[in-house]
């Protein structure tokens, strides 16, 4: 299969992706917030949804963004084993790996849904793994269900 | 080779004979109904009813649902292979109790539905149920005859591997297009049996939801995902649906995910535990960043 197969337009450089991000409350968004007091720059493309835990997160939240036109969605919670509540990400972790077959089979880019672990203390990390995300859905170019009703 | 007529009399007979002694209280079965086209589904409640019940090539709908009606009490099922996974996946869900159910299995090669092959036939894997308590043959009789099976239903995981996405999306949204969001396969699932669907909590008895792309995608993905793993590939879906959608292989794909990565497979144990209800610490971090990725499929 071609990488690339979702390219269609050349998109311009200057083209920022908006992506939905759901981090958890204990790790990620600690992790998020390191970042930003240590001044660590990254790009400006993501929206924090704060979430309790990376188990809250119903996938109906995921493919609601990407079916009213995110460009990309975003999940991060705390390493396996680091779980505030002691399990959550573990029942997270099968939920996604399904969730991210499911829409890749159903033709969304297996790389619009990105699925990650960033505990509290790394801050850099966290903007590492943004600007990586960030770089592959910006190649994809923008969603092709921007806005309702739209595809 | 299948003799409907043999199998009929052995359900009427046997059905006949637990009412007579009051083992169940009722026996579900399909009946006749000309308006319809198909028979449908039938409680016979008294041995006089028993005369209704029919078993022909067009007896393709699942019963395990309308167990559900009769949670509590002791009812007999004329159940096909389909029909047994799903009452083992619905007592693996605590939503049925084994004792209470009778299931009288009877050996089925594949039904017809507009004198094709119905949905969901082609990719069954045996002509035996699983789970039976009263046995009948392909011939009316008391063994199973271990039947051939047509086999031909698509590998969805090889599929996506030779395609590319758009022609994934091409194929996804074909069918979105043709849905009418009139939820004719989330009534007829097996596992779609939640008191308030998350569709339903969107909207008001006075306005429905709008029909638009993004709500229909949004509702087929995310009753695909409530079903990763408790899809019986019973062919339900596709068989009720009035604008013939097809969205069977999302499901399908997502059993042969569940079942290559997380050896699990709906509608064979009864003992076994609900695929998202368990975790193990070393499960394969497939779809994660930096981890083994699933991108190709």
């Amino acid at each position: 299969m071609s990488e690339r197969a979702e390219v269609t337009n050349a998109v311009s450089e200057e083209w920022t992706p908006t992506i939905v991000t759901f981090l958890c409350n204990w790790c990620s968004y600690a992790g998020a917030d390191l970042a930003g007091t240590s001044r660590i720059q990254y790009p400006p493309s993501i929206r924090v949804i704060r979430v309790p835990c990376s188990g809250r997160i119903n996938p109906q939240y995921i493919i609601k963004a990407l079916v009213d036109g995110a460009d990309g969605v975003m999940v991060s919670g705390c390493h396996p084993g680091d779980c505030h509540y002691l399990e959550g990400n573990y029942y997270a972790r099968r939920r996604f790996s399904a969730l991210k077959r499911l829409l890749s089979l159903a033709g969304f880019h297996p790389d619009r849904v990105q699925f990650t672990w960033v505990s509290a203390s790394e801050g850099a990390r966290f903007a590492d793994v943004v600007e990586t995300v960030t770089e592959k859905i910006r190649v994809l170019g923008p969603s092709r269900l921007g806005g309702r009703d739209g595809a | 080779m299948m003799d409907y007529n043999k199998q009929s009399q052995k359900l009427k007979e046997t059905a006949a004979k637990l009412l007579e002694e009051g083992t169940v209280e009722a026996v579900l079965g399909l009946k006749d109904n000309p308006e319809v086209g198909w028979p449908t589904p039938y409680f016979a409640r008294t041995a006089g009813d028993v005369e209704n019940l029919v078993w022909n090539e067009a007896c393709f709908t699942n019963l395990a649902n309308y167990l559900l009606d009769m949670r509590d009490k002791k009812v007999a099922i004329a159940a096909k292979g389909c029909d047994v996974r799903s009452i083992i996946n619905l007592i693996v869900e605590n939503q049925l109790k084994r004792e209470n159910i009778v299931i009288i299995g009877i050996e089925c090669s594949g039904m017809k539905q507009n004198d094709s092959l119905a949905a969901g036939c082609d990719a069954c894997p045996s002509s035996i149920p699983n789970m039976y308590d009263i046995v009948v043959g392909a011939d009316g009789s008391d063994t199973y005859k271990d039947l051939e099976m047509p086999n031909s239903g698509e590998n969805v995981t090889e599929w996506a591997k030779n395609t590319t996405v758009d022609e994934r999306f091409e194929r996804f949204k074909k069918e979105i297009d043709k849905c009418i969001l009139c939820y004719a396969c989330r009534q007829a699932c097996q596992g779609c049996y939640c008191k308030a669907c998350f569709m339903d909590r969107k909207a008001t008895p006075w306005e429905q939801v709008d029909p638009d792309t993004s709500t229909k995608m949004a509702f087929h993905l995310t009753r695909a995902m409530h079903l990763a793993g408790r899809c019986t590939d019973c062919g339900a879906c596709e068989k009720v649906c009035p604008s013939g959608v097809n969205l069977k292989y999302l499901f399908k794909g997502l059993s042969e995910f569940v079942e290559e990565f997380y050896d699990f497979k709906a509608g064979v144990d009864m003992e076994a535990k609900p695929f998202a209800n368990q975790y193990k610490q070393d499960d394969q971090q497939v779809a994660f960043l930096g981890g083994d990725t699933i991108v190709g499929v």
